[in-house]
């Protein structure tokens, strides 16, 4: 019974995990075989994906980052306050906000704002034959479009986290300025001390790590699509389910990795 | 001439379905043409000559290519060689005009890209497109995607041209258009072979062919 519901759990929703590996490692070996040829054409791809993973999410990161570092940094600050133990502000802001709530969050805006949009356009490429076209042009789809969109991804997650989290930081630093009167060069004195390689790794290590993840489940569902429309929302889901279910694994592991090495 | 498709009693399988067997001889700088019957038949041709689609029985070769012993290297050396155009292939949505034509270029060649552009530029510009060179292919009508099209396979070198069900839905006076511009391509290099597959050849009375076949 409870097999039979984790089989249609991984089938219906979240896919299986070696399917997106073989992809992947389908991508990468097209990738190999083809490179350097068609840089210049993958180079345009990887730049279109930054500007619309990237640039054009900095505006939502900012708003984001703002609201959640006024939230998170002053309840923390008067609960430690409380307690007694400002000295343990750095510390616990480093582990919620650098380590666990804007790479999970950001992720998830992601997932929700470019996943969709690549799984989408993929599926829409593969019914109208754009990918067919590609390849009679011996041009390699693996390369040329997901490579390029794996590349691009990841660079925009990594800088989009960074700009949210920095966002976060300095918004909270000066809401509990003028809520719980700590100087802001107290707070990042506290920030920074507590702030180590360890953090710097784990937080580096998942927008890396997400950032593959989502774009392979995205692309590999996009790419999934038989040859009716009406099959582009249905593949968007399992994406977005798919995507949602690995980070959120991924972020887990990740987090005990680190704890043992730690 | 050398012979460049040679099918000998080709039948091929698509799609669920058997085609009848096809004999076609086509030499270096032959126009030839092939009528089909039915859309099936006009997808299996394509899907065949640009190596999409294999199974088949019967004896064919393609630039001297035996296509039942065919690996990657061998199907991209035909590809490279053989330019389809048709609306079945179409141009790449998420690019504009001017990119979906010197995109093949841009992949397979070292030149910069502001001559590569040029290139593309003077090819639209020559056609009667150029105006649209900024415009996504959803903002194109048909027959400027068929120009497009043209366009993208005029960027490139090749031996074999296969216009698929290129003069459907066109009045004579674009049909004279396209056709004459194909032929000012073939002066060029009188080498190029150009293959039409139409539903009804003699809507292109224009063209004189050296062979047609029926299937």
């Amino acid at each position: 019974m409870i097999k039979v519901f984790f089989e249609n759990l991984f089938n219906r929703y979240l896919g299986k995990p070696y399917n997106y590996i073989s992809f992947l490692v389908v991508v990468i070996d097209s990738t190999i075989n083809n490179f350097p040829k068609g840089i210049k054409a993958v180079e345009r791809v990887t730049l279109k994906q930054i500007y619309f993973t990237g640039i054009e999410a900095v505006k939502i990161t900012l708003q984001i980052g703002f609201f959640m570092g006024i939230v998170v940094i002053t309840q923390i600050t008067s609960f430690i306050k409380g307690l007694g133990g400002i000295n343990l502000v750095g510390k616990i802001i480093t582990i919620a906000i650098v380590r666990e709530i804007f790479p999970l969050l950001i992720a998830v805006i992601m997932i929700a704002r470019s996943g969709t949009a690549i799984t989408s356009e993929l599926a829409l490429m593969k019914i109208n034959n754009e990918i067919k076209t590609l390849r009679i042009l011996n041009i390699d789809p693996l390369y040329y479009l997901i490579f390029a969109r794996i590349l691009g991804f990841v660079i925009s997650i990594t800088v989009v986290t960074v700009i949210g989290t920095a966002t976060a930081i300095l918004s909270g630093s000066l809401t509990i300025y003028l809520i719980q009167k700590i100087s802001v060069s107290d707070f990042f004195e506290y920030f920074f001390i507590n702030l180590n390689i360890f953090d710097v790794t784990l937080f580096l290590l998942k927008c890396f790590f997400f950032g593959i993840v989502i774009s392979t489940i995205c692309s590999f569902y996009g790419l999934s699509v038989g040859k009716s429309p009406t099959e582009i929302p249905q593949v968007s889901t399992k994406a977005v389910m798919s995507s949602f279910f690995y980070v959120f694994l991924i972020n887990v592991i990740l987090d005990f990795m680190v704890l043992i090495w730690q | 001439m050398a012979v460049i498709i040679e099918l000998e009693d080709v039948k091929i399988n698509y799609e669920g379905e058997t085609l009848p067997s096809i004999n076609l001889r086509v030499e270096e700088g032959e126009i030839v043409a092939i009528e089909t019957e039915r859309d099936l038949y006009d997808r299996a041709l394509n899907d065949f000559f640009v190596c999409e689609n294999l199974d088949f029985s019967g004896n064919a070769n393609i630039f001297g290519i035996n296509l039942s012993k065919t690996d990657n290297l061998s199907i991209q050396e035909i590809r490279k060689n053989l330019s389809l155009i048709s609306l079945a292939y179409p141009l790449v949505s998420n690019l504009k005009l001017i990119e979906n034509v010197y995109l093949t270029y841009l992949f397979h060649s070292d030149e910069p890209e502001k001559k590569i552009f040029e290139k593309a530029y003077r090819i639209i510009d020559s056609l009667g497109i150029a105006n649209k060179f900024n415009l996504n292919p959803a903002f194109l009508t048909n027959f400027e995607k068929k120009l497009a099209l043209l366009a993208r396979t005029f960027m490139v070198n090749y031996k074999v041209l296969i216009l698929s069900r290129f003069f459907s839905d066109l009045d004579d006076s674009k049909k004279q258009f396209l056709v004459d511009k194909i032929l000012e391509q073939k002066k060029l290099n009188d080498k190029i072979a150009v293959i039409i597959i139409e539903r009804n050849i003699k809507l292109l009375p224009m063209i004189d062919f050296d062979k047609i076949i029926k299937v």
